[in-house]
């Protein structure tokens, strides 16, 4: 080292060395004047002055001639100057010590006892072994290689999963994306990603919603794996995933799919404190119900019976607890909720309106944790976690105790007798066979009794099992196959008298298997496609009599039975980074099968009593009657930037089964009917297109859409037909056509103190009879409303955190009323008094106008507590409006007098502790 | 029953569960105009009989009556060739016509009211094939009454009407009657006495049939009506007037509607109910909604008569004789007894030479027209 100092021939030099500490490390300060010194001078000179210690190659240094005066500059100042224009690397660790390499960018050298050097990721290591936290804390600054050196091509395809630090489970629609680059990836519902860079040194970003960004240096070398663990926002924990996306809205290909994260559905404030899942997609544009009470909710002017209704892949036919007090969905086992209004991928079909797709939660990886919560009419009570290394599980249930209520009602209350309650009941494992192999079983189970006085009982419940394999091929090819079993049954009992006593009821059991492969082509590419196969048999409808004195006859309407097959093909495919097409074409076929026997008519007469000439019977396995066609999807993107973009979407679909309605309000006692050689299969088509824009960064997110359907093939029924037990339904139907359009409006701030959002909705949805209809026609073949046609709906959701442990909601819904048929005018003929009835829904019943309000309060936040306990309070309908649900007319006295119905006409207070641990 | 119960339910179940459910009182606002719809029914019979058209305008909903009838309206049937014939006006909005009218032309009907001019469409009249056969058959719940008609090629849809006419007697036979004024009871002579009376009813019931469908239009056993078992009706003799109509398409789906309609009132599960067509419209506003399909042609009727003994063994049940009792009455109680709304003398009664009294029963029991029946034989009735 002395031999240095001689040989310099002008030399100040000054040293300032600061504390070192070995936990802060200020970084040492150096002034020198380094002229026309060669890199070995230079190099012992700092080192001489210094703690650092450089580490390099004679032959990689021997070209460099340094040049620089130093005055308080770090040492990374002086190598960047001093590298700049050269291919030399530097690394400097946490000794001190400096390694110097060419080419090869930062191979960084980090001290065993801090940083490990990763070993190259490749296919075939294709887990990255979870992070112990102290890692975590440094996964950020490390850099992560990926993939094999020297594999050909400039570009290198990275795929890996995003999962949440705390729980292990997945995370949905986090947006991943290298630094000042335009590439951009999304996870999937498996939390899985896949992206296309340049080979080289990236700093890939992560980000989603509730949940902290993440950022991974990297060197990407061949294709390779990156799976990247991320902290939930701290206030949600684990018990929240969120599926909101930041900057998806803009740029998702699909348009009209509205995901509700389960952290914003606890926010709106519900009836009774239960959070619900159909309460919460109601505030979404485009989303009506009829009423409060009712079973069902309508799509962009479609039926009820046009949803599809999936909770984990198993068709929930009926997803309400007390005929629409509650939706079936146990909150705490839902891990996300997405309706598809329009864009509906190709792998759903069957239904014309939307797909509401809730997905659950099969548990925590990391510990077993719990939790659940006690409200004024229910409680409920979940657990999940691992079980064993590979296992997996989470179980819930709620229940009610309103019968215990009822029991504390005065001995004489005509009530007393009454009951009401409900259950549901979540069981769901998986299990990780291999690297490669995964296995899921979903089981549900729910039921709900209602007795009016002593004599009247009713009841209905939903089974579903279903088993899924999931597979991966490898990083681009991956299968999910499906089996499982759908039951719903609705039941009345009715006690009055012995002579009389009878149980009434219709069930329908549903099998299905599904094959789903989704293969990533190339970055551009995405492929999914699969087959679908779906058995119903129906029981429509039986009456029998109940107890040995009962003299009702027995009436049983026929089994029925069908198989759907479908097909499909779907491609996601990015065009440039501006411009993406979603396509696809699913097909179906559908068989109506034996053993059954149909009714026969002339051709082109009016099916009636009169005109039928007979019946024909088939036998098991005997197809009677095959449907089939094409259902199209396409949806394509373009963003103008990265905040602004429109959407277009077309789509047609097909649906086999029908429910039977032709009341006002959707009563529970509509059942279910599948297309047969007299009814024809409903068909529509939708075409949407919306424009889509985010301000202060990507915070505020607008969007407009606008959208048409037609629809064919519906159902209307003659004038006082009835459905039930009625084995000859086709007499019944008008066939009907329809027509929707609407504009959604919508402008939604994510992020703030105050948030949540705000939307407008114009929407017409009209029926007509189909000009080919030979019977009579409502209102003479023109268009009329249809039951749910609200023109104007006006939804404000707000919420306001007072405090991180206060979260205040505010709910604002206002909608024109409904429409409604009137009984205008009374007259006499035929030898009776007749009532006439004004045009079909001529009229309407008034507005409905409501405001609740709801206060969530969080225990504590400390992250680590043995429970966190929360209390959810606020009133619905604040204002006590008297919201008409129906109007109806009954004769008192002779002369008819009409009646409005309201649910909730009072403010309705609620109360619910929640409690996790 | 089961929509009925499920309405029952929801509201019981809102009502009582939550105790914050709310039913008020809703009067829609209807338009005034919809209040005052023009009701026309009849039918415009070829080839000699009588036509009958009622007019008549609808009542509020919430109204007691159900029909104003029309009383100063011009009603006039005209042909396609020309002809012209006006209806008289029997009172109570019913006009009537006599005249033999051709059955070979296309008709209309052209009402002249206060509030405008309304016209049917041109009606093509249809020759009602003949009845072939009104028959019965007992059976469990009692007896039916069929009408079996055979279809052609114009005449494919029917609509039936009905006027049953049975005898019927009192449980008593009251052979006396009580004369106030004189404090003295007159034997009465036999075609005075109360015992025996005749009763109609004309059809309720929207009686429809279509041969389509049926080998060579064959409509065979149409159930017209079914007689209760028990029923006094086939207690004596009994008597059915079948009148079978032909329709066209449009008037069979304007009555299957009319029928259809009026079973359920709109409750919250009840059936959707539809608007009927018309062949009449306003001439000054086609959009005027109007009440009535009007057919034409040439009706086909039919009599029978069934006695009790044809359907042996017939018991039957009059209830409110169940409770008929016969009081003995002293002469000097006569004034106080309010005879004449109550109260009938049947017999003296005589325990010993001398009556010291009457035996009597209540006007019900002993009176048959206190029932609704008349007491002169109907000219058509064949004992």
């Amino acid at each position: 080292m002395n031999s240095i100092l001689r040989n310099v021939p002008i030399f100040i030099f000054l040293l300032s060395s600061f504390f070192a500490g070995a936990q802060t490390v200020p970084e040492e300060k150096i002034s020198g004047v380094f002229s026309g010194l060669s890199f070995e001078r230079f190099a012992r000179m700092v080192e001489d002055k210094s703690n650092y210690r450089f580490y390099f190659k004679d032959d990689e240094v021997d070209s460099l001639l340094i040049n620089v005066t130093a005055f308080e500059n770090t040492i990374r100042q002086i190598l960047d100057n001093i590298f700049s224009g050269t291919d030399l690397q530097y690394a400097i660790d946490h000794q001190f010590r400096i390694f110097i390499s060419r080419n090869e960018k930062l191979t960084l050298n980090l001290s065993p006892g801090y940083f490990t050097l990763r070993p190259e990721v490749t296919e075939e290591e294709d887990e990255v072994s979870r992070e112990n936290p102290e890692e975590r804390v440094f996964a950020k600054n490390r850099l992560w290689e990926i993939g094999r050196r020297g594999s050909g091509g400039s570009h290198a395809k990275i795929a890996g999963k995003v999962q949440s630090v705390d729980s292990g489970e997945p995370i949905i629609g986090a947006i991943i994306y290298p630094r000042g680059q335009d590439e951009r990836a999304i996870t999937d519902e498996s939390g899985a990603y896949s992206i296309s860079l340049p080979k080289g040194r990236h700093t890939l970003i992560v980000q989603s919603f509730g949940a902290y960004q993440e950022q991974r240096q990297i060197n990407l070398m061949g294709n390779g794996t990156l799976n990247i663990e991320m902290d939930d926002n701290i206030i949600s924990l684990s018990e929240v995933v969120v599926t909101s996306k930041k900057s998806a809205n803009i740029e998702r290909p699909e348009m009209g799919l509205a995901s509700i994260s389960v952290q914003s559905l606890k926010k709106v404030p519900a009836v009774l404190g239960e959070v619900d899942v159909i309460k919460g997609i109601l505030t979404l544009p485009g989303v009506k119900t009829v009423g409060e009470a009712s079973v069902g909710f309508n799509v962009r002017g479609g039926a009820a019976d046009q949803n599809l209704i999936l909770f984990n892949q198993s068709t929930i036919y009926n997803p309400t607890h007390l005929f629409g007090l509650f939706s079936a969905f146990n909150p705490d086992l839902v891990e996300s909720v997405d309706l598809y209004k329009a864009g509906i991928p190709v792998q759903f079909g069957g239904r014309l309106s939307s797909v509401l797709d809730v997905k659950v939660r099969f548990g925590d990886e990391e510990k077993i944790s719990g939790g659940g919560g006690l409200g004024l009419m229910t409680s409920r009570l979940y657990l999940h976690g691992p079980i064993g290394k590979k296992t997996t599980f989470a179980l819930g249930g709620r229940t009610t105790y309103s019968n215990w209520l009822i029991g504390l009602l005065e001995e004489e209350s005509e009530f007393r007798d009454s009951r009401a309650s409900f259950y549901d009941f979540n069981l769901n494992l998986k299990q990780k066979i291999n690297e490669n192999n995964e296995i899921k079983l979903f089981t549900y189970a729910s039921r709900d009794g209602f007795r009016l006085d002593s004599d009247t009982t009713f009841s209905y419940e939903n089974q579903n099992i279903s088993l899924s394999w999931v597979h991966f091929y490898n990083e681009r090819l991956e299968s999910e196959i499906t089996a499982g079993h759908d039951h719903y049954n609705f039941q009345i009992l009715g006690e009055q008298n012995p002579l009389n006593e009878f149980t009434f009821g219709f069930s329908m059991n549903q099998s299905h298997f599904r094959t789903k492969f989704v293969y990533e082509l190339d970055d551009r590419h995405r492929f999914t496609f699969g087959m679908d196969n779906v058995y119903y048999n129906l029981s429509p409808g039986t009456l029998l009599p109940s107890g040995e004195e009962s003299i009702v006859i027995r009436k049983v309407v026929g089994r029925e039975r069908a198989l759907e097959t479908a097909i499909y093909f779907g491609d996601e495919y990015e065009i440039n980074p501006s411009l993406t097409v979603s396509y696809g074409l699913r097909y179906a076929l559908y068989n109506f099968l034996g053993p059954n026997s149909v009714n026969q008519y002339p051709l082109g007469v009016i099916k009636s009593e009169s005109t039928l000439i007979g019946r024909k019977s088939y036998g098991e396995g005997d197809i009677i009657h095959t449907e089939h066609g094409p259902e199209v999807r396409l949806s394509a993107r373009y963003s103008f930037d990265n905040v602004t973009s429109v959407k277009l979407g077309y789509n047609t679909m097909r649906q086999h089964i029908h429910m039977l309605t032709n009341t006002s309000a959707i009563s529970p006692t509509d059942t279910w009917k599948l297309s047969d050689p007299h009814v024809a299969p409903q068909t529509g088509d939708q075409l949407a297109i919306g424009y889509f824009k985010n301000f202060k960064n990507n915070t505020v997110e607008t969007s407009i859409e606008v959208y048409g359907r037609r629809l064919m093939d519906l159902m209307d029924f003659r004038s006082g037909a009835t459905l039930i037990l009625n084995e000859a339904v086709e007499q019944a139907i008008i066939n009907t056509e329809g027509k929707t359009y609407g504009v959604e409006l919508m402008a939604k701030k994510t992020e703030g103190k105050l948030n949540g959002w705000i939307s407008y909705t114009y929407s017409r949805s009209l029926l007509r009879s189909a000009s080919s209809e030979v019977g009579e026609k409502i209102n003479r073949g023109k268009y009329y409303r249809s039951n749910f046609d609200q023109p104007h709906d006006i939804m404000v959701v707000a919420n306001y955190e007072l405090s991180k442990r206060i979260n205040t909601s505010l709910n604002t819904n206002y909608s024109t009323g409904r429409p409604i048929t009137l009984p205008i005018a009374k007259f006499e003929y035929g030898g009776a008094d007749r009532v006439f009835y004004s045009g079909r829904n001529a009229y309407r019943i008034p507005h409905y106008f409501r405001v609740d309000f709801s206060i969530n309060i969080e225990g504590s936040h400390k992250v680590r507590k043995l429970a966190h306990a929360s209390w959810s309070l606020g009133v619905y309908n604040v204002l006590g409006r008297s919201n008409p649900y129906s109007v109806y007319f009954t004769p008192v006295n002779g002369i008819l007098q009409g009646y409005q119905l309201s649910i909730f006409a009072r403010p309705i207070p609620f109360i619910t502790y929640n409690f996790r641990f | 029953m089961m929509k009925n119960l499920s309405l029952l339910s929801l509201q019981f179940f809102a009502l009582m569960f939550f105790c914050w459910a709310c039913r008020e009182v809703f009067e829609p606002e209807v338009s005034s105009l919809d209040h005052n719809i023009l009701v026309v029914e009849g039918y415009i019979e070829v080839g000699g009989g009588e036509t009958s058209i009622s007019l008549g305008r609808t009542n509020p909903v919430y109204d007691s009556a159900s029909l104003s009838p029309v009383l100063s309206a011009a009603v006039n049937i005209e042909s396609e060739g020309g002809s012209s014939w006006l209806l008289n006006h029997l009172g109570n909005g019913i006009y009537s016509l006599k005249d033999h009218i051709p059955e070979d032309q296309k008709y209309m009907l052209r009402i002249s009211t206060e509030a405008g001019e309304y016209w049917s469409e041109w009606i093509t009249p249809i020759i009602t094939p003949e009845i072939q056969e009104v028959d019965f058959e007992k059976n469990e719940e009692g007896v039916i009454i069929y009408a079996s008609t055979l279809g052609n090629e114009d005449a494919r849809y029917f609509i039936w009407d009905f006027e049953e006419t049975w005898a019927y007697r009192s449980a008593y036979r009251a052979y006396y009657r009580y004369e106030r004024n004189t404090n003295q009871m007159i034997l009465l002579k036999e075609e005075e006495h109360a015992y025996k009376c005749w009763k109609s009813n004309n059809s309720k019931r929207i009686i429809l049939a279509s041969s389509e469908g049926y080998q060579n239009d064959h409509i065979y056993q149409k159930e017209l009506l079914q007689i209760a078992d028990r029923s006094e009706k086939l207690g004596e003799r009994y008597s059915l007037f079948v009148k079978q109509k032909a329709i066209n398409r449009e008037a069979f789906i304007f009555w299957e509607a009319i029928r259809k309609n009026s079973d359920d009132i709109g409750g919250i599960f009840s059936p959707l109910p539809s608007l009927v067509s018309s062949n009449l419209y306003n001439t000054n506003n086609p959009e005027e909604p109007v009440i009535g399909h009007i057919s034409a042609g040439k009706s086909a009727v039919k009599r029978i008569f069934i006695n009790k003994s044809e359907v042996e063994p017939w018991r039957t049940l009059i209830p409110e004789y169940i409770r008929c009792q016969i009081f003995d009455v002293p002469a000097k109680e006569y004034p106080n007894i309010y005879w004449e709304r109550f109260y009938v003398p049947l017999i003296p009664n005589c325990g010993a030479p001398v009556c010291p009294g009457f035996l009597i029963s209540t006007t019900e029991c002993a009176d048959c027209t206190a029932r609704g029946g008349f007491l002169q034989k109907p000219d058509f009735w064949i004992d």
